[in-house]
């Protein structure tokens, strides 16, 4: 998929310099974030889909902020400005989650689905009808 | 007299001996004439299934040319079915493929009405699902489990190892090569 094939749902990303990585379905937006590039993390568990044992099987935002705090976001932090260091933004409509961004190593990027990733994007670029609004960032203190 | 008429027939026409006059015909005689049909027509019947077998055997070699020998009886008869499916599973797919790429959750991708058309299409449609997600791959799952009503996929795959799975299935079943 080419770049003008992301920009027909990301208009936002239209002119903008950013990158793109080949496509993969084994993974979504989810598990890249979290840097499981194996695994599609969705509920429920099975089916070429994994979610981890002992949460909730649902799509609810508190859900999946729990599992991110798991793996050591546990600091809330403004989308405005960027982290100081790993986080995780979680976009939504209403009570669900729909789509989630990393910031690391001085940028955004997320997976666009089952396609590419994209790096070096802005949250507001990824935010479509189909993504709802970032809700939440929660930052990995350094160790 | 013998009935020679071709009414009772039922076979297509391409087929049909019953009606054939033939240059043994034996004397004026019911009982000979009775004994004369009934052998006519044991030799209709062979030469009728003689022509089915070899217009079928016609089917499977152009099959065979286009996509190599089959290795089962109904691999090969559903394949054939799913090739008059092909323009609008190509269609279908390639709309959802367009609607859904970057949704984040299987869940809502399987739930575009292009996706139900194409699992609406029923079992026909496995040797087209097999093919994209070997060439192609991308969630095809939830239609291919709908379709074939089977999952040939251990506890626990992720997606790799779930197309790898119903490939070698689709591979046994003779639905793909």
């Amino acid at each position: 998929m080419a770049k003008s094939d992301v920009e027909q749902d990301f208009p936002a990303l239209i002119g903008k310099d950013y990158d793109l990585s080949d496509e993969d379905f084994n993974n979504n937006c989810l598990g890249f974030a979290l840097g499981d590039l194996n695994n599609w993390w969705e509920p429920p568990m099975g089916q070429g889909q994994y979610w981890p044992p002992g949460f909730p099987e649902d799509i609810k935002v508190g859900t999946v902020e729990a599992i991110i705090r798991v793996h050591g976001f546990t600091v809330e932090v403004g989308k405005e400005n960027s982290p100081e260091a790993e986080a995780i933004a979680i976009y939504a409509i209403g009570d669900e989650w729909t789509h989630f961004a990393k910031f690391s190593e001085g940028a955004w990027k997320s997976k666009l689905g089952e396609g590419h990733d994209a790096s070096r994007v802005n949250l507001d670029d990824l935010t479509i009808d189909m993504y709802g609004e970032v809700v939440k960032v929660l930052s990995r203190p350094k160790q | 007299m013998a009935n020679t008429n071709t009414e009772g027939c039922r076979q297509p026409d391409r087929f049909c001996r019953w009606g054939k006059k033939s240059h043994r015909r034996p004397a004026n005689n019911p009982e000979e004439d009775w004994g004369y049909v009934a052998v006519e027509a044991r030799e209709s019947c062979i030469d009728w299934s003689q022509q089915v077998r070899e217009h079928y055997d016609a089917e499977k070699r152009i099959l065979e040319k286009f996509e190599g020998p089959s290795k089962s009886g109904e691999g090969s008869h559903l394949r054939m079915q799913a090739e008059r499916l092909r323009p609008e599973f190509d269609a279908l797919a390639e709309q959802w493929r367009r609607d859904t790429r970057h949704l984040s959750q299987i869940s809502k991708k399987i739930t575009h009405p292009a996706y139900f058309r194409i699992t609406g299409m029923g079992k026909p449609v496995i040797p087209l699902l097999l093919e994209s997600l070997r060439d192609k791959p991308t969630h095809w799952f939830a239609a291919l489990r709908a379709t074939a009503n089977v999952d040939p996929c251990p506890t626990g795959t992720n997606p790799s190892q779930a197309r790898d799975a119903w490939l070698n299935w689709g591979r046994t079943q003779g639905y793909i090569e």
